[in-house]
């Protein structure tokens, strides 16, 4: 069949060429034909029709063309689904980026949080808070380490922010020593790094976050299967037409061959349908659910620990606290809108309940007594501001760490149905274009 | 056309899509780089315009007890509300400054605020620290969000047009604190060199007058020049003896230089300008200071071991015409 097919093809092409039919007379059939079609392109079958001699030249012609379009249209129905595949593996590894990028954002905000509020106790502060503090930006150092590895895209930035935090924790352990032997310049380091924090790292993590955030919506907008079936539909009318041409020809209904391809693509096409709409539905479910619960959950645990932290700046400024104020209410107003959703209506409430401790601390603050209200800001009891907090952030971090996985591992999990659908759509377009190649092969052997 | 010229187009499709599958990832975008704001030192304040900025009301008569305060008067009114509401520094050591062991702001300006409490709540009178910049100063009074400032203020003319002072109760002077090696011997040898002082302070004003060809570089306290200083951003602070005296025993490697002060810095209690009898009162507690004693007390625990015996409270100037 590869030896027939090879002489035959090579005929026609180089004497579409424009050349001398003459000059590439290997396939014994094809030069006599090619002088009629040649005359008129577009009218084929009816220029063909009346030169019975013509018929094989004809016929290897539409051979051809139906076996490319077969051909073409597997290919290209296979490159739609690839790149739906690919866009699926990307958005499982831009998801797992974005929940990278955004933990950075929430560890570096923590560690803040947590640095400033053990200002407020004073230069010997609590074991436990320092090493919350140490195991926050260990987490920001590793999570950048693999967040490099993973998307070459983001080293730039994550090569900036590493400066910007290495700076951050060097002006924090001249706050910390120098608070310690009850230097006053201290506190001005503490608030250099926080300063700094908010106008260097902060923004660089911003553009990390809305960049990943942007990758992983386009890789999780799939091709419609609309689209994904269109080259089939364009193969399938070519069979149909093709089968209606050596209908009239030959007086046959039905070329078996033809038929055969014909229902193979149409396989090919139910099979590319099912893959690039499944993926479809998946997406959107995930963009509408677990995806949508990463994003705003970490986009709420960010505001968070923000406010947290600008509670205690609030006090450190002791009674000019009262921009930090109008920071900590902004921050609130996120947390409230992101946490609005059914997903995190648990941390909704842990919310209230810190937001109520909090209140308590700038009813005391306001009434002028800022001893009072560091004691209430600083205490780790049970109804405290900070154990309030602490539970709110354990349970967004949990919701958002879950949902992270449960987004990947749906777009992972869907990857092996997704490539066997791909691997038989392609066998069945190859099946088609061989299938209409032998179909008409058959017609031309009757002249041999 | 031939059929299988069809085939061309169809080809480039095919590899078209298969391009736009493997697009490479643009990279993540840096944030803009924006200049941070310099300092522009603008026009060199003039010198005092006046000659009796030192000037004051006279207290009526000796400090009353704090029940035979007049209800209706602005102490009365603090009686009232139960505690002295002051503007202060928490980061000007030996004068105002939050200690980090005990979380309590304490130093020669407050303790000054709190004799004034105590004056009118009676003993251990409660008081609200406000803790404010050196910019703040006199927004807060005008905005009368304190009663009062104890804040190293010095007392000029100017000030004196949107806000009173009590009589001078420290006399300070500015002078230039350098790191240890530096090549700036004085005033004089400032030209050229970057030079830390709080933005809004008579300090700056000063510098920008006295040493123009020096570059100026803005901070919120002077405690953020320190940091300016030890980071390199600034080669010298310059400020109030007082508050320079503290920044230098924070750090061994800065030097207060032993050139005479070039400026007066006259120290008052920043008061609203409409509540005379509150500048009468403080005015009747510092003279009361004088006689018992307290005054050097404090001047000996804070002050004493850093800037030396000192002149002394300095002699009240009353004789300002009510307005």
């Amino acid at each position: 069949m590869s030896q027939s097919s090879g002489s035959a093809q090579a005929a026609p092409t180089t004497s579409y060429a424009g050349q001398s039919p003459a000059a590439s007379g290997a396939g014994a059939p094809a030069p006599g034909a090619v002088g009629g079609p040649a005359a008129a392109s577009t009218t084929v079958g009816r220029t063909a029709k009346p030169a019975t001699s013509n018929t094989p030249g004809w016929l290897s012609q539409w051979r051809l063309l139906a076996a490319s379009v077969a051909l073409i249209a597997t290919g290209l129905t296979t490159l739609m689904l690839f790149s739906t595949w690919q866009g699926a593996r990307s958005a499982a590894a831009d998801t797992a980026q974005l929940v990278r990028v955004q933990t950075i954002k929430v560890d570096l905000l923590r560690a803040d949080a947590l640095a400033t509020n053990a200002f407020l106790v004073g230069g010997l502060e609590p074991a436990q808070q320092r090493a919350a503090y140490d195991s926050a930006l260990a987490e920001v150092e590793r999570t950048m380490t693999d967040a490099a590895q993973a998307q070459p895209a983001d080293r730039a930035a994550l090569a900036a922010l590493s400066e910007a935090v290495l700076t951050y924790t060097s002006s924090m352990e001249l706050a910390r020593a120098n608070n310690r032997q009850g230097f006053p310049v201290g506190a001005a380091y503490l608030n250099q790094a926080s300063t700094g924090l908010r106008s260097t790292a902060l923004p660089l993590v911003d553009n990390l976050v809305a960049a990943n955030q942007q990758r992983s919506r386009d890789a999780m907008s799939p091709l419609p299967w609309l689209v994904v079936i269109v080259p089939g539909l364009i193969g399938l009318g070519l069979l149909v037409y093709v089968n209606q041409l050596l209908a009239r020809r030959f007086k046959r209904r039905l070329n078996v061959g033809v038929v055969i391809a014909a229902f193979a693509t149409l396989v090919m096409m139910a099979l590319a349908g099912l893959a690039a709409g499944g993926q479809g539905s998946e997406d959107s479910r995930l963009l509408k659910g677990s995806y949508a619960t990463v994003v705003d959950g970490a986009i709420a645990r960010s505001a968070a620990n923000d406010a947290k932290a600008n509670e205690s700046l609030r006090l450190i400024s002791r009674g000019s606290g009262a921009t930090y104020e109008k920071k900590w209410e902004a921050a609130a107003a996120t947390v409230v809108a992101k946490a609005s959703g059914d997903s995190l209506s648990s941390a909704s409430g842990l919310w209230q309940t810190y937001g109520e401790a909090h209140h308590k601390i700038v009813i005391l603050d306001t009434a002028g007594s800022w001893d009072d209200a560091v004691k209430a800001a600083t205490s780790t009891a049970a109804d405290s501001s900070t154990a309030a907090f602490t539970a709110l952030d354990d349970g967004l971090r949990k919701v958002v760490d879950d949902a992270g996985l449960r987004t990947t591992s749906a777009l992972e999990s869907g990857q092996t149905v997704f490539l066997a659908e791909l691997l038989l759509a392609l066998v069945a377009g190859i099946a088609a274009a061989a299938s209409a190649w032998r179909g008409i092969s058959t017609r031309i052997e009757e002249y041999a | 056309m031939k059929l299988t010229r069809v085939v061309g187009p169809l080809l480039a499709a095919a590899v078209a899509v298969g391009v736009a599958a493997c697009t490479s990832v643009s990279p993540t975008p840096l944030p803009k780089v924006t200049p941070s704001t310099s300092v522009t030192s603008g026009a060199a304040p003039t010198a005092q315009s006046c000659t009796n900025a030192v000037q004051s009301y006279a207290p009526t008569g000796a400090l009353p007890a704090p029940s035979a305060i007049s209800p209706a008067s602005t102490m009365g009114k603090i009686r009232t509300r139960g505690r002295l509401i002051a503007g202060v520094s928490a980061d000007t050591w030996l004068l105002g400054s939050r200690n980090p062991l005990t979380g309590r702001i304490e130093g020669f300006d407050i303790d000054l605020v709190q004799r004034i409490a105590d004056a009118i709540l009676g003993p251990n009178a409660k008081v609200e620290l406000r803790v404010i910049t050196a910019a703040d100063r006199l927004p807060v009074l005008q905005k009368h969000e304190v009663d009062i400032v104890v804040r190293n203020m010095t007392i000029n003319c100017d000030r004196w047009k949107t806000i009173a002072f009590s009589a001078e109760y420290y006399h300070a002077g500015q002078k230039i604190l350098i790191r240890k090696g530096s090549s700036i011997t004085g005033r004089a040898s400032l030209a050229g060199k970057k030079v830390c002082a709080p933005v809004g302070t008579s300090s700056m004003d000063n510098l920008v007058r006295l040493a123009p060809k020096a570059i100026p570089v803005p901070a919120a306290t002077h405690t953020e020049c320190l940091v300016d200083l030890q980071q390199g951003k600034a080669e010298a602070i310059t400020g109030d003896d007082t508050v320079l005296a503290g920044l230098a025993s924070q750090d061994p490697y800065a030097v207060v230089l032993s050139e005479k002060a070039f400026t007066q810095e006259p120290y008052g209690v920043g008061i609203p300008a409409g509540d005379v009898d509150m500048v009468r009162f403080v005015n009747a507690v510092l003279e009361h200071e004088r006689t018992s004693g307290e005054w050097t007390k404090s001047y000996d625990t804070w002050l004493a071991p850093t800037l030396g015996k000192g002149t002394g409270q300095p002699t009240p100037v009353y004789g300002r015409a009510a307005p």
